[in-house]
């Protein structure tokens, strides 16, 4: 009875307790919330997180003594903080990792104050974690998994028998033996660089993760752990007493943490729970918050990711020195740098761990060129920057002016480094992460860690200029040999890699002022040649590149690469297969940049179709010739001023850009002026057709325009056999508008002239019934008289028919060869049209009596005739058609 | 409801979307995808080297729609969509049972 009553007592004034604990948590949250609003620095308010947990955490644990009904309990176990906030690191709503640690022959009763302590937590929405474990346990746990062992070395003792977790501390830290302390640190470094893999291997993302990106807090604590296991210190202040790291370093690298830290307790403020990543859309109002300002959010969210990207960089590059010189390969020196034999590496510099360094500290102060010594090592050899060098290139930037840049010396190493073989990304890397790049190109500094506003980037936008260099740069390395086999061998071909990398770099220049970036680029990328000196004619391709970097993808994935207007007109802007190459090599870097896996086979084909087709036409050399170009628009605006008068500019126009190139290389500007006005006509006539008498060629021209329908070619040349017309040759094009424009050169059958009043209406008469369809051409045929005794039916040549796949990227090419006969062209062209094609352009030549027919067809569809099966048959019947005889 | 599919050809998603933004059409999913219908792949030689192309780049755009809106919608990409060339590509029509907005928990029509 006794026992029962005092339990209940002593119940009740346990719930009582826990509203007050409850209360007292609440209200210091409150109090840690409106403190951090008022600005409270980021290390402080973790370290104060951490002691008001420490302090309810006690009062649940005393509480739960009182709960028991035996007293006296907590003796041989103790309540241990791990992880986070074993550190004293926790942020809002960091989780909070307890270990139990109890001697053994503890059981069941630890459970119950395991319970009294964590339920409470649970309920107001804390995310608790725990293990139970006893000394030995946990030793052979945290020796299997490394991750076990990383959060136990951050233990801290908060509650409990405090005997227990000294007498465990003190084997904890001899637990490793010297083989598995290599290993452990061997495996810290490993992970670190897997999770910067991970998280887009590079400090300047577009969505940091502030824990465990690149120059994220995981990197301090990576690196304090190898310190800890190295050097066995138990604070970050002896970081400076063992050596690591300098006094003044360590200023820069707490102020870094702070900052980080104050940003993720601000994320987690923002979002109400726990959350790491600085989310795209999060970076305005979290810039605000932290107040930041500007005039405009816009500017305020980027003055925030500069602080942000060059506190993390800090950090990375701390962090990674500490692990570094905290790696098993290197042997420590009495200062705790490493040491090693230096080697020299030309005057001034030495190599010293794979790092360049410099001998004598005040050689830039001296002469600034040295600075490009610097770079031309690191260029040549690919080797990383010593933390000291790097301060000092820091310190030097001032010299970096006007004057600097304009200097020969200055122009001739930073081309060298695109020209030369050697580890162009690398120097550039060094350059950029320097800001020796932002002040040589005053350019970058514009875009220096701009973002992009779409979703799209992942990197600000000088990273991304930097990783389309690097895209570049392992085309041409002999390791990867086997992936792009296309873009590597373009990248041979090319004449002046080092031009396409240069234009690569400068590519998003233009970025600096929001939309229609490339025109502006074009024009930075100019001026920047300029300054660097590059002959008119580099400029000029360094321009168009930078210019043209976005038509390349977009006429690839937005337009019809079936339609040869497209591809010709893109080709015009192109010019030479040497800028195709490069533009395409620049397409392919650029994208890939943004991430690797932006460059995906759904893109990559569509990409190659338009370089192959491009590539074709600018081979072929047709009508793109500058003086073939030239001469185009000569015509053009020859049948300008033809027609003026006779039809409104505006319809002229329209009839001009619809024209295609090789029409304007058959015709003069007199006949492309009377076809326009032919095609004028069309509106009241279905088919306008002219002549002339040529007798000097001995023959007849005549030329008919009409709205192109399938068939049109055999319909034509059916009327004029059966009006006694052999036709010797003809030159049939289509334009874009669909109208079809053939020139036939005729041989007049009969005695009667052409041109005489009744035969020629009879031709128009007859062509116009065809046309309508009131007429078919085979009844017109059926009754004429062939003359007798024609000297053309003597002679019998081979017939051949030649299909070629490869001549055209959208026609497939049919060649006849046969000997000529009145009525051939109707039999041939027919028959293409009763098989399905259309000719879009024909070549009909005749030698004395022999004939060669060229016809670029296409099915109905709008394609070549791809199937062999199909090929075999085309050829088949039109030589059954021109055998019959 | 019904769930509308279209395979078509990539540079026709502008057209397409801005047709279909026309008859009131909310929203959409858009996938790059590659396949073969009648339109086979072919090959593509540079120098010598071959690069076979089996499967042609598409897009693909799903739409789900109420009922009454089907034809007009199938109308509008069969339209928007054409050139007359081989490799237009297809569009198929689906039975959905039911669509849920997420945030609301709104069903049926009201969700779409």
């Amino acid at each position: 009875m006794m026992v029962e009553e005092v339990s209940r007592r002593k119940k009740a004034r346990s719930e009582e307790s826990l509203e007050d604990i409850q209360r007292f948590f609440r209200k210091g949250q409150e109090w840690l919330k409106k403190k951090h609003e008022e600005g409270l620095a980021g290390a402080e308010f973790n370290s104060t997180h951490s002691t008001l947990m420490d302090s309810i955490i006690r009062r649940l644990f005393q509480r739960a003594r009182d709960l028991l009904i035996e007293p006296s309990e907590d003796r041989g176990f103790s309540l241990l903080a791990m992880g986070g906030y074993g550190r004293e690191e926790l942020s809002p709503f960091s989780d909070i990792d307890l270990f139990l640690l109890h001697l053994p022959g503890k059981g069941k009763e630890l459970e119950e104050w395991l319970r009294a302590v964590l339920h409470p937590l649970w309920d107001w929405g804390l995310t608790v974690g725990y293990t139970v474990q006893t000394p030995k346990d946990s030793w052979r746990a945290a020796q299997k998994n490394l991750d076990l062992y990383l959060s136990l070395l951050d233990t801290r003792w908060v509650a409990g028998d405090k005997e227990v977790y000294l007498r465990w501390d003190e084997e904890f830290s001899r637990i490793l033996s010297p083989g598995q302390d290599a290993e452990v640190l061997r495996q810290i470094r490993r992970r670190t660089e897997a999770r910067h893999a991970h998280y887009g291997g590079s400090v300047f993302v577009l969505e940091p993760e502030v824990k465990e990106g690149k120059g994220g807090l995981r990197d301090y604590h990576a690196a304090f752990w190898a310190a800890r296991v190295k050097h066995r210190i138990r604070s970050a202040e002896e970081l400076t007493a063992c050596g690591l790291i300098s006094k003044r370093e360590w200023q820069t690298y707490a102020r870094a943490l702070g900052f980080l830290w104050r940003v993720r307790n601000q994320l987690h403020y923002y979002h109400g729970r726990r959350e790491d990543r600085l989310a795209f859309e999060d970076q305005e109002p979290m810039a605000i918050a932290l107040g930041y300002q500007g005039e405009n959010s816009l500017l305020a969210t980027e003055s925030f990711l500069k602080d942000y990207f060059s506190h993390t960089l800090h950090v990375h590059r701390f962090s990674w020195n500490m692990l570094e010189e905290c790696s098993p390969e290197q042997i420590p020196s009495p200062k705790g740098r490493r040491a090693g034999a230096p080697v020299e590496i030309g005057p001034g510099f030495f190599l010293i761990h794979g790092k360049l360094a410099m001998t004598d500290p005040s050689q830039f102060d001296r002469d600034p060129f040295r600075l490009w010594k610097a770079f031309e090592i690191v260029h040549t050899h690919g080797v990383e920057v010593e933390a000291q060098l790097e301060e000092k290139i820091i310190e030097s930037l001032e010299v970096v002016g006007e004057r600097f840049r304009l200097a020969d010396e200055s122009v001739r190493s930073f081309l060298s480094f695109f020209e030369q073989p050697g580890y162009l990304y690398r120097v550039l890397e060094v350059m950029h992460e320097t800001g020796f790049l932002r002040r040589f190109l005053p350019e970058f500094d514009q875009i220096y860690c701009r973002v992009q506003y779409d979703r799209y980037h992942i990197y600000p936008v000088d990273v991304h200029s930097l990783y389309a260099v690097r895209e570049l740069e392992s085309l041409q390395r002999k390791k990867e040999e086997k992936s792009w086999p296309l873009f590597r061998q373009l990248m041979k071909e090319i004449r002046d890699p080092g031009l396409l990398k240069l234009a690569t770099l400068l590519h998003d220049l233009g970025k600096a002022e929001g939309t229609t970036h490339a025109l502006r680029g074009g024009k930075i990328a100019s001026a920047i040649g300029e300054r660097l000196r590059l002959p008119a004619e580099k400029i000029a391709t360094l321009c168009f590149l930078v210019r043209e970097h976005l038509t390349f993808a977009e006429i690839a994935q937005r337009r019809d690469l079936g339609e040869e207007a497209i591809i010709f007109r893109f080709a015009q802007i192109v010019k030479d297969s040497e800028r195709l190459k490069m533009l395409y090599l620049l397409c392919f870097a650029d994208l890939r940049a943004v991430g690797p896996s932006n460059w995906t086979v759904w893109k990559d084909t569509l990409m190659r179709e338009l370089f192959l087709k491009t590539l074709h036409i600018l081979e072929k050399g047709e009508g793109l010739a500058p003086e073939a170009q030239d001469r185009v628009i000569h015509i053009q605006r020859e049948v300008m001023d033809l027609l003026t008068g006779q039809v409104p500019a505006p319809i002229i126009s329209r009839y001009l850009v619809s024209i295609p190139s090789r029409h304007y290389a058959a015709y003069n500007a007199q006949s492309i002026g009377q076809q326009i006005l032919m095609a004028e006509n069309l509106v009241e006539q279905i088919v306008v057709l002219d002549g002339e008498e040529k007798p000097e060629e001995g023959c007849d021209e005549l030329t008919v325009v009409a709205k192109d329908e399938p068939g049109l070619f055999a319909k034509i040349s059916g009327v004029l056999t059966a009006n006694y017309l052999n036709i010797l040759a003809a030159q049939i094009s289509t334009w874009e508008n669909r109208i079809a424009v053939d020139r036939f050169k005729v041989q007049n059958l009969i005695d009667e002239a052409l041109f005489h009043p009744r035969r020629w209406t009879k031709l128009q008469d007859d062509l116009k019934n065809v046309m309508e369809g009131r007429v078919g051409v085979n009844s017109l045929a059926e009754g004429m008289v062939l003359p007798l005794f024609h000297p053309y039916y003597s002679s019998r040549l081979p017939t051949k028919v030649e299909v070629d796949n490869s001549v055209s990227d959208f026609y497939t090419v049919v060649e006849v060869y046969t000997h000529d006969r009145p009525g051939l062209l109707y039999r041939i062209t027919q028959k293409i049209f009763e098989m399905g094609f259309s000719i879009w352009m024909a070549r009909i030549s005749t030698k004395v009596d022999q004939v060669v027919d060229v016809f670029y067809i296409q099915d109905f569809s709008g394609g070549k005739l791809e199937e062999e099966a199909m090929i075999s048959r085309i050829k088949k019947e039109l030589i059954e058609e021109l055998q019959r005889v | 409801m019904k769930k509308v599919e279209a395979i078509i050809k990539p540079f026709k998603l502008e057209e397409v979307k801005s047709a279909l933004s026309a008859v009131a059409v909310q929203g959409m999913t858009v996938t790059e995808v590659q396949g073969f219908g009648r339109q086979k792949g072919h090959k593509e030689i540079y120098r010598g080297a071959e690069y076979v192309v089996e499967l042609v780049p598409k897009i693909k755009i799903e739409v789900v729609v109420p009922d009454q809106a089907l034809t007009r919608v199938v109308e509008t990409i069969a339209k928007a969509a054409r050139t007359g060339k081989i490799g237009d590509g297809k569009i198929f029509v689906l039975p959905v049972e039911e669509a849920v907005r997420i945030r609301t928990g709104e069903r049926g029509d009201g969700a779409l």
